[in-house]
């Protein structure tokens, strides 16, 4: 089962960063509404701008590395009411990847400096404060985050509903099934639900 | 002096040699009294037989003057004496050398063959009397001699050889009628889990878990569908079709009817286009507990050929828009098991 997010308050926390350059992130998601910019998953600082996160903003999906500049990569436009799979390719501080089910987007080169993320949050991000914003609304599964960057190839197993544990697990260093149990079955970190993000159906991957 | 010739005269009319002799005896006596008497004459000695005793001489006179020496009187020799008295009994014999060994005892009692008995001593022989006593006889056949030690056990014989098969006994009674047998030996040819789904690209039921155990959830208001793939034994029996296994539960449901269909494909054709036979169907009510297990079983006879050995995919659908679906609420699906129909 996956998590339903209100788009107003509701986010998953976990008290660590846990990848940084390289790295992908992947999920899938929801979307009950293309309203608005909404976050599917991230890792990124209290305390500075550092961030690598997937984002949906008013239907455009793309991903960002925000170091000294906010260096964005689009996906495709997506819309509300279907599961979607998104994934995004940190291969460096130079080339990040946006893939949308399964299909790769242009790649940024923009280059920027090193980042120092230090949570990971679903459903929002922390954009130098405390305070987290860019609430998603609609419901996310199976996050999986590796430290290193996976292949077109890899990113298209994911997208035909392989679970993340499925492909390159030895890189494997987050993953988050969401099915209703709120664990991190690879890494065994605690993931904390804010404000009461609730169970969902799940989309369909192998498990 | 007139017995003294009395009795010479009649000691001779025992025998005419002794008669003689005592006559001659008694004349020489009679010399000597005339003389010096001579002594009669020492009778002879038996031989064997003691001789008779010879008469003894007259004592001649005393108190006379010493006369001469007178002639050696000649005294006739005297008669044979009578016949000595049988000499005594001879001493006993010498003893009898000694008996010889008794018989061999007889042999030991049964077990292993005892000692050979030793006879006793035969009894010392007898002497025959007589101056030297005959050997003695032979001594007696010694007692028996004691029973030898009973010999240890014997080593156990071997197992019998296995007797011949007996007759064939009369026909028995005939039984009772017995009841009613299982429909056959129940084969698990498959066991599926929602891990194991394979779901259509739509209209998929949705994984969730239940106190950690994966289900599938199918809708109360949309028919979803579950997909597994798995392969026929090659020892199955297919003849009769087969039987699916549904292990499901209720979300919530404490009541109310589901309705599981089950349908068939054979891998053997396009896996492009999806071909499964016709569904069978079975209606189960829900558990009065909703996490209680129900177990719902699905007589599958179209089977699209399927055989030993080929691929098959099974699909498992709740028809929720059936008028027969009444339970509100999600299905979980637990686990599948295909089974022998036969």
């Amino acid at each position: 089962m996956a998590y339903d997010f209100n788009g107003t308050n509701q986010y998953l926390e976990v008290a660590t960063a846990v990848a940084n350059r390289p790295c992908t992130m992947a999920a899938w998601g929801y979307l009950d509404t293309t309203t608005g910019a909404r976050d599917i998953v991230s890792v990124s600082s209290k305390t500075t701008t550092s961030v690598l996160r997937l984002n949906v903003n008013f239907g455009q999906y793309r991903i960002a590395d925000q170091g000294n500049v906010n260096a964005v990569a689009n996906g495709a436009i997506v819309s509300a009411g279907s599961w979607n799979h998104y994934a995004g390719v940190f291969a460096s501080g130079s080339s990040r990847t946006p893939y949308t089910n399964g299909v790769a987007g242009a790649q940024n080169t923009t280059s920027v400096a090193a980042i120092t993320p230090t949570v990971t949050s679903i459903g929002a991000w922390f954009e130098g404060t405390s305070n987290s914003i860019q609430f998603f609304d609609g419901q996310i599964a199976e996050i999986g985050i590796w430290n290193a960057a996976l292949t077109a190839a890899e990113i298209a197993s994911l997208a035909k509903g392989m679970t993340c544990d499925k492909v390159r697990p030895q890189s494997l260093v987050f993953y988050a099934p969401l099915v209703r149990d709120l664990q991190d079955a690879r890494g065994g970190l605690a993931i904390t639900n804010n404000n009461g993000a609730t169970v969902a159906n799940h989309p369909r991957v192998y498990a | 002096m007139g017995n003294s010739c009395n009795e010479t005269i009649i000691v001779a009319s025992y025998a005419k040699s002794a008669k003689e002799s005592a006559i001659s005896a008694s004349h020489s006596a009679c010399l000597a009294q005339q003389a010096i008497g001579a002594s009669g004459a020492t009778g002879a000695t038996g031989v064997g037989a003691t001789g008779a005793t010879g008469l003894t001489g007259a004592t001649g006179p005393s108190g006379g003057p010493t006369g001469a020496t007178g002639a050696t009187g000649v005294g006739a020799t005297g008669a044979t004496g009578l016949a000595g008295i049988n000499g005594t009994t001879g001493a006993t014999g010498i003893r009898g050398s000694t008996g010889s060994t008794g018989a061999t005892g007889q042999q030991g009692a049964t077990g292993e063959q005892g000692s050979t008995g030793i006879g006793a001593t035969g009894a010392t022989g007898i002497g025959a009397t007589g101056p030297i006593g005959p050997q003695g006889s032979t001594g007696m056949v010694g007692p028996r001699g004691a029973t030898g030690l009973t010999g240890p056990s014997g080593a156990g014989g071997g197992v019998g050889s296995t007797g011949a098969t007996g007759s064939q006994g009369a026909t028995g009674i005939q039984g009772s009628t017995g009841s009613t047998g299982p429909s056959g030996i129940q084969t698990t040819y498959a066991t599926l889990t929602p891990r194991e789904n394979q779901p259509p690209a739509t209209a998929f039921a949705t994984l969730d878990t239940r106190n950690s155990i994966a289900v599938l959830d199918f809708d109360d208001t949309t028919i979803e569908n579950a997909i597994f793939l798995d392969i026929i034994p090659q020892f199955a029996i297919l003849t009769s079709g087969l039987k699916i296994r549904i292990i499901w539960t209720a979300t919530t449901a404490t009541s109310g009817d589901c309705v599981w269909q089950a349908a068939l494909e054979r891998m053997t054709t396009d896996i492009d286009v999806d071909s499964f036979d016709t569904a069978a169907s079975a209606t189960a009510t829900t558990n009065a507990t909703s996490g209680v297990p129900n177990y719902t079983e699905i007589t599958l006879t179209t089977i699209d050929s399927v055989a030993a050995g080929n691929g098959f995919r099974l699909k498992i659908t709740r028809n929720a828009t059936s008028a027969s679906d009444t339970m509100t609420g999600d299905a979980e699906l637990i686990a599948v098991e295909v089974r022998s129909a036969a």
